[in-house]
């Protein structure tokens, strides 16, 4: 049996840190360093990205989709309904790389529609936008385990104090 | 400017070659029969180098830290503008690394250099965590919480930095645009979102000031004696000091200023005492915010010195992937003052 996407990956990552780092001068050491930590990363990324931006995907829909509930007395909301609408129709592949262009599409239509949001007040509207951000919020702290930078349990700091 | 290509880069052979460069230079400037010796290299990078190095003048020896940079990052300051900051920083009794020297053009490494005093010391985030402080930690705190104070509390009369009619204006402008047009990155709807509310919601400023920039502990170098000394500037400006408050809170390990050795709350108490003034709370969570934005910016960009047609580095590769981390923080803090903004 030929080795996978996963071993193929161990064993490059296995060659940088065990042949590769004694050999090079100081000056490239922690690139090669962060080399070997990126594909240790990325190989625990790859065992769960498909179904995580599948459910991404989801619930991004769920979110630009209700946004139609103010469209009609919020015109600047129209368009991304719109948007959503068409989006939500359009058939894509079962690729990852066909799943990562449709999250994308996904994220972009979010951003447009918190920045609509933004903009508009009342307490309907920011129901909303709290609603979008704790969504994009959780997507974005589920790749905390793919970085190495901030602490996986404690990656960013959360402090405000009380007006 | 572009990060360096291989080509770039400095082209002496090692340290002796540099020494040889220096010495000549040096002597060059007037430095009666210098001799570099005790040449070793601190750290290196892309961008930049720092050496240590001791200069003999006859019998008086001198110990020096020597920074080259390769390419300038976009978002922190010249060396020349550094070293005029440093020099007058120094002046005003700040406790600060003297410079020494700076060359420009006339540099015979072909890239600008400084030369800086050398002290001895630790980073204090080093030093804490390898239990070398012995004084109380929420008294060694207190003493940077006043130190942060009095760095505010500058008059900017003879301060050497540029400014503009609204620099907090330009502050935020800067960062959101450095955030959405960083290169080899799309902005994400987080980011987007935040920078949008920083750029509607701007606050004007209770007072302008010397912001640091990136004041936290393993920006502190600390002392045998047990005396800070405050380094790396290159982000300083002109601009609202609780910018600079809600910096430091973004740092929270056990080993910081804030979350280590002072709470949140009891961090901005000790401002606002050595201060003398009370920190406006919508101003503080404003810029908590906007420390997310630009740090991202920082992460994804290389503090500017990445452009779009070039490959990324491993290591720049690995702190873009912090982004996210960061996007969290962004939601957390523009759901609460969305929040905020409902309650008002």
């Amino acid at each position: 049996m030929s080795a996978d996407a996963i071993t193929v990956l161990e064993a490059v990552r296995t060659y940088l840190t065990d042949r590769l780092l004694p050999t090079v001068p100081a000056s490239q050491r922690s690139d090669l360093r962060a080399a070997a930590k990126l594909i240790d990363n990325a190989l625990g990324e790859l065992d769960l990205l498909h179904p995580m931006l599948q459910n991404e995907c989801a619930a991004m829909e769920r979110l630009c989709r209700e946004a139609e509930s103010l469209a009609a007395q919020h015109p600047t909301l129209a368009p991304i309904a719109a948007a959503a609408r068409e989006l939500a129709g359009q058939a894509y592949g079962e690729s990852l790389t066909a799943l990562r262009q449709r999250h994308g599409q996904w994220s972009a239509l979010c951003g447009d529609l918190a920045l609509a949001l933004q903009a508009i007040p009342g307490a309907q509207a920011a129901e909303q936008l709290r609603g979008l951000l704790e969504t994009l919020g959780q997507n974005a702290l589920a790749r905390a385990k793919w970085q190495s930078v901030f602490p996986a349990d404690k990656p960013f700091s959360d402090i405000m104090i009380p007006s | 400017m572009s990060a360096p290509t291989a080509d770039s880069f400095p082209a002496d052979t090692g340290a002796q070659d540099i020494a040889d460069k220096l010495q000549a230079y040096l002597a060059g400037k007037g430095v009666a029969n210098p001799k570099v010796g005790g040449l070793r290299r601190l750290t290196g990078g892309s961008s930049h180098d720092t050496w240590a190095l001791d200069l003999s003048e006859g019998e008086a020896i001198t110990p020096l830290v020597m920074r080259r940079n390769f390419a300038l990052a976009s978002l922190d300051m010249s060396p020349q503008a550094e070293f005029d900051l440093l020099s007058w920083l120094s002046a005003q009794g700040l406790p600060v690394a003297k410079p020494w020297l700076c060359a420009t053009d006339d540099s015979p490494f072909g890239v600008p250099f400084v030369l800086a005093e050398r002290i001895d010391g630790t980073d204090l985030r080093k030093a804490v965590a390898a239990q070398e402080v012995s004084a109380d930690p929420k008294a060694v705190a207190q003493g940077l919480v006043a130190l942060q104070a009095r760095i505010h509390a500058l008059s900017l009369d003879g301060c050497p930095l540029a400014t503009s009619a609204d620099p907090v204006r330009e502050a935020v402008e800067r960062w959101t645009r450095a955030l959405l047009d960083a290169p080899h990155a799309s902005p994400g709807p987080l980011s987007r979102a935040a920078a949008a509310w920083l750029l509607a919601h701007t606050p004007a400023p209770q007072r302008l000031a010397l912001v640091h920039g990136d004041y936290k502990a393993n920006n502190i170098l600390w002392r045998k004696d047990g005396t800070p000394v405050v380094l790396d500037w290159e982000l300083t400006h002109i601009g609202d000091p609780v910018e600079d408050l809600a910096w430091t809170m973004l740092w929270t390990s056990q080993y910081d200023v804030v979350g280590g050795m002072l709470s949140p709350a009891d961090y901005v108490a000790a401002y606002e005492v050595a201060a003398g003034l009370s920190v406006d709370r919508f101003a503080l969570h404003y810029w908590q915010l906007f420390a997310f934005v630009k740090l991202s910016a920082i992460l994804l960009s290389g503090s500017g010195s990445i452009s779009e047609d070039e490959q990324l580095s491993p290591s720049h590769v690995l702190l873009s992937r912090a982004v996210p981390c960061l996007e969290a923080g962004m939601a957390a803090h523009l759901a609460r003052l969305t929040s905020e903004g409902q309650a008002a």
